[in-house]
């Protein structure tokens, strides 16, 4: 006759149910989709019909020997490293000034969240409105002003598309570094400063020798996660410039897309988003050691 | 046993029990399809449409209604797309199996390329039921009996508009030729107004030009026996001719395709702009005062080269799905051509949307409006115009039907190799070899 569970035993298979949901979910949209698309990008298939055969590495081979992809990859550099220091200078400045008693503290810090929070599509439309040549606010100014002749063509041209994108990318997201920063200021002890003063140390001072190495740790994980997540940014590029022009905003989730979508070259698609993938991968293990030395800490 | 293990042992049963349960209901729901069989008393149709103008939103919304008060076991679902990103969008659908039941006013060569897949039903029992297509609309999409789509509506898009107020101030006739049209080009370029308005932007509107300009330059894209020979003198031509223009068309125009380029001439930003009708219900809607200084004409075209226009019908079709519920997609398309919504259909949007069915055409309640009436003239050149116009997956008679073409607009080759030349300064021959190996890649997939 077996024995009867324990209720050890019956609580860890009570907990293997429980958890299960989570598994399944896990399977489901991260798990399949990951072995799918490696799958996916050793074989030729055609978007709509989805008929295709193996090609094995030739996917790879293509992608790699074409100058569209190292292109696409330095753009990714450019606009992730761009955006990445814009945010983090303006996150820090802006977390600095809001940390400071000012009288309209409360309302600048719910405000300062408004580009994070606004939709995408409705950022995008705004800027572009805000970019226009015949229309846009941002021209009148600079032709009133007398600073240019003639309207910039601000999402036409090169360097002004990528310019204005990564402007646009750290706009967006700028808040996210405020608010980890400002959580972070707010932690530090104030007789730090106090003991610095009376030291005779001034604002720089205590900005470099207190207030920074006091960041440094919240500072690291806010540049990895930050440039992971700008590293596969797609939605901002694709509605500012579609990737141009011709292929100077191009970065490597576009070019998913344009093999993918109107090319119809699902497997070279699947192929990029792998590469993409290993490059990230290197971000992903960059954070998971500082982030297992900060737990440490 | 303890009370506590009591208590333990029934939460834990009352815990297992509501997991398991939970898991049941999630593969139960998970694994139905989505359209119950049992109690479902109405089925849905959605459309696809790019005609996203306020006024054409409101006319869908009283056809719908319309159609959905005649039929309350069909509710129709209109979603709206840009006419740059439907090609993708489509192929995204139909790779996941959930296809719009209908598309309305795409490119001729989005139907063209799903026709060749397969994807995409016949239509010639709507095509009947209907009755009274002007020939011509249902030609361009009929393939050996097999009606792949039906016309929406015939849309000049490459007619040329020129300010007539500012021509007569500088002593200009409305340019025939690409020589002349470039010296009013420049010559109307002054005071804060640009000569010309032309797509350069990365999209469907750059694409449907080049193939224009380089047709009415000699050359082509796809010869009739399906070789590629993109890169010609006449692309060079058309490429030379269009970098040319552009120093006399807005900063923006990098970016420009269907909207920015109609917008920067109603706005009275350019003196030569290009589109289809809508120019005139947009200035009468938009900026009245310049409601008798435009004009329609022919677009020019080289003083040594080919009469040529590329206009289209609009494409309506039926895609092919599992999950499309193609019956009462049939039946919205025979209402939909129903004098009475057809008409509202057309009225949403007058002379940019102008008939395919003929006792429309000819109808007192059609032609009974304001734009269409002040504008009689330009509306006889736009006839005009698309009487010797051609849709781009049936160039010229000589060709058989390209529905390849659809993957060679989807794919923006031929706006990319626009913009080589004219962002990136390439001479268009480099810029034409780029664009016929890319080109050649399509044909051969």
């Amino acid at each position: 006759m077996a024995r009867p569970l324990t209720i050890e035993q019956r609580d860890s298979r009570l907990g293997v149910w429980l958890i299960a949901p989570s598994v399944l979910v896990f399977l489901c949209l991260i798990a399949y989709p990951l072995v799918d698309s490696v799958w996916m990008s050793f074989r030729q298939i055609n978007t709509i019909t989805l008929d295709g055969h193996y090609v094995g590495l030739r996917n790879y081979e293509e992608i790699i020997s074409s100058p569209d992809f190292w292109r696409s990859l330095i753009n990714n550099f450019i606009w992730t490293a761009g955006a990445l220091t814009l945010q983090v200078v303006a996150g820090i400045a802006i977390g600095l000034m809001l940390h400071q008693n000012v009288w309209c503290r409360s309302l600048a810090r719910g405000l300062i969240l408004f580009p994070y929070l606004l939709p995408m599509v409705v950022a995008v439309l705004v800027w572009k409105w805000l970019f226009n040549d015949l229309y846009g606010l941002l021209n009148a100014a600079l032709v009133h002003s007398g600073l240019v002749d003639f309207p910039v063509d601000w999402l036409g041209g090169m360097p002004s598309a990528m310019i204005s994108i990564i402007i646009v990318g750290a706009w967006k997201y700028f808040p996210f570094v405020v608010l980890t920063v400002l959580a972070r200021l707010q932690s530090i002890p104030e007789q730090l400063y106090e003991a610095a003063k009376i030291d005779g140390a001034g604002p720089l001072a205590r900005f470099v020798d207190i207030t920074l190495p006091q960041l440094r740790g919240v500072l690291v994980i806010v540049v990895l996660l930050r440039a992971i997540w700008d590293f596969k940014e797609f939605d901002l590029i694709y509605m500012m410039t579609g990737g141009g022009p011709v292929i100077s905003t191009q970065t490597l989730p576009l070019l998913v897309f344009k093999h993918a979508f109107p090319l119809q070259q699902l497997g070279k698609g699947a192929a990029v988003a792998v590469i993409m993938m290993l490059i990230m991968l290197v971000f992903m293990l960059g954070y998971l050691r500082l982030y297992g030395r900060e737990q440490d800490k | 046993m303890s009370k506590l293990d009591k208590k333990r042992i029934g939460r834990r049963a009352a815990l297992k029990t509501l997991g398991g349960g939970a898991a049941a209901a999630a593969f139960t729901l998970g694994g139905a399809p989505w359209n119950f069989a049992i109690g479902q008393s109405q089925r849905t149709v959605r459309i696809w449409t790019t005609q996203s103008a306020p006024a054409q939103i409101k006319v869908y919304d009283t056809i719908i209604k319309m159609f959905e008060a005649k039929n309350p076991k069909i509710k129709i679902a209109l979603e709206l797309v840009s006419d740059d990103d439907v090609f993708p969008k489509l192929t995204a659908a139909h790779a996941a199996g959930q296809p719009p039941e209908i598309c309305s006013n795409t490119n001729t060569y989005v139907p063209g390329a799903l026709h060749g897949r397969g994807l995409v039903e016949n239509m010639a029992d709507v095509a009947k039921a209907v009755g009274d297509f002007t020939p011509r609309s249902l030609e361009v999409y009929n393939e050996g009996g097999f009606q792949f789509s039906l016309g929406a509506a015939l849309t000049v898009i490459s007619a040329m508009w020129v300010r007539t107020d500012l021509f007569a101030a500088e002593g200009l006739d409305v340019p025939k030729h690409w020589d002349d049209y470039l010296v009013a080009a420049k010559k109307l370029t002054k005071r804060g107004v640009y000569g010309t308005a032309l797509p350069y932007g990365k999209g469907a509107f750059a694409n449907r030009m080049m193939d224009m300009f380089i047709r009415q330059a000699g050359g082509d894209i796809v010869a009739p026996d399906m070789s590629v020979v993109f890169d010609n003198p006449g692309t060079h031509r058309a490429l030379e001719f269009m970098a040319e223009a552009r120093a006399f068309a807005p900063p923006g125009a990098n970016n420009y395709s269907f909207g920015e380029t109609l917008n920067a001439f109603v706005s009275g930003a350019t003196a030569i702009g290009v589109y289809s009708g809508r120019t005139l219900s947009n200035i009468h809607a938009q900026n009245p005062s310049l409601k008798d200084k435009v004009k329609a004409a022919f677009y020019s075209y080289p003083r040594d080269g080919q009469r040529y226009w590329v206009c289209g019908y609009d494409a309506f079709f039926i895609n092919k799905g599992a999950k499309v519920n193609t019956d009462e997609a049939k039946i919205f398309a025979e209402f939909f051509y129903q004098p009475e919504p057809y008409t509202l259909f057309l009225h949403g949007a007058p002379a940019h949307n102008l008939p395919v069915v003929d006792k429309v055409a000819r109808s007192a309640t059609y032609n009974d409006n304001p734009v269409l009436n002040q504008h009689k003239a330009d509306i006889d050149t736009l006839m005009a115009i698309a009487a010797e116009g051609w849709v781009n997956i049936k160039p010229t008679a000589k060709h058989p039907f390209i529905f390849k073409m659809g993957d060679i607009y989807g794919s923006n080759i031929m706006a990319e190799v626009l913009q080589r030349v004219v962002v990136e300064k390439q001479t268009p021959k480099a810029a034409a070899a780029w664009g016929q190996d890319r080109i050649a890649e399509i044909m051969k997939a």
